[in-house]
């Protein structure tokens, strides 16, 4: 089965791709199209949110005659991000207390 | 589909955003399909989904209703009702965001003077054509059994006149029975319809001001 993910999950894993290096669109979906079966029309509202709210900012570079728009963390997205990744990593123990203990209950 | 299709496609149904929050859409989609490659267009096309998803996301994220004709505001609504608005109805409305069951109620009661008289004169309207057609019918039935009685008593005195009476009065009624029952069957359905229609369009567009 396919486990659905929040949309504060996929705030957290587009700012946490965008955090290793500035990359483009079409980057970033193939990254989380690795890990959740998502489109890249699921992640344009994620990518346009993240902007409305300064967590990302866009610039853009010329890449074989066109433009490219490339996506790099704010201050406040990096901030954000440690957040994300502390609720993320308390949420996974809690969850694996359950469902990946096979001893006694308690 | 292909990349300018999509694109365009894309650009008529979001003809309602703002032009940058447009232009910021086309981009994007545009460059996806560019950096997927032109060779993949059909295929990135098909993982994109469905356009009819991603305009109501986008008109959504953007407080845009997907078929209403303007944003739905609150407050707007409330101006838009004017001074016989009541307290009650506002602070209603404004705790919710959306309206209440008694917050529609109230608008239905509050724009009976504008609604009831267009409701009746279309009534109206549709009432006395109905029974025109009818009537055409009904008299056409009447005519031939009028006829047919005449002939009956004809009969006696004057034989062939009596006959030919009798003849007329019966086409006549066979007219009636033949123009009357589809007749009068379309215009009932039609009738029906019509008003079906009418308490559609009435709950649309209560339900396109966010009141539903």
């Amino acid at each position: 089965m396919s486990f659905p993910v929040s949309a504060g999950l996929l705030d957290a894993m587009v700012l946490s791709i965008v955090d290793r290096g500035d990359t483009y669109g079409y980057e970033i979906t193939q990254y989380i199209r690795n890990a959740v079966d998502v489109s890249e029309s699921t992640l344009y509202p994620v990518l346009r949110r993240l902007q409305k709210s300064d967590l990302l900012e866009t610039y853009d570079r010329e890449y074989m005659g066109r433009n490219r728009r490339y996506y790099h963390v704010t201050a406040k997205g990096r901030t954000a991000l440690s957040e994300y990744r502390n609720d993320w990593s308390e949420h996974k123990r809690k969850i694996d207390g359950i469902l990946l203990s096979e001893g006694e209950r308690g | 589909m292909r990349r300018e299709e999509f694109l365009d496609t894309l650009k008529k149904r979001l003809s309602r955003l703002p032009e940058d929050e447009l232009k910021n859409v086309l981009d994007y989609y545009n460059e996806i399909f560019l950096d997927a490659g032109e060779e993949n267009e059909d295929q990135t096309a098909k993982n994109l989904g469905s356009i009819d998803d991603i305009v109501r996301q986008i008109y959504a994220d953007n407080d845009i209703s997907p078929d209403g004709d303007a944003e739905f505001i609150p407050e707007k609504a409330a101006i838009n009702r004017g001074g016989q608005s009541q307290p009650g109805a506002d602070a209603a409305t404004a705790t919710q965001g959306g309206m209440s069951f008694g917050g529609k109620l109230l608008l239905v009661i509050i724009l009976f003077p504008i609604w009831f008289p267009l409701m009746a004169a279309v009534f109206a309207v549709l009432f006395s054509v109905a029974v025109i057609f009818i009537a055409v019918g009904l008299s056409l039935g009447i005519a031939g059994i009028a006829l047919f009685a005449a002939g009956v008593v004809a009969l006696f005195s004057a034989p062939p006149i009596g006959m030919i009476t009798m003849g007329v009065g019966l086409i006549l009624l066979a007219l009636a029975i033949f123009a009357g029952k589809p007749l009068f069957r379309c215009v009932w359905s039609w009738f029906v319809s019509l008003l079906n229609r009418l308490t559609g369009k009435a709950h649309k567009f209560f339900a396109d001001r966010g009141a539903v």
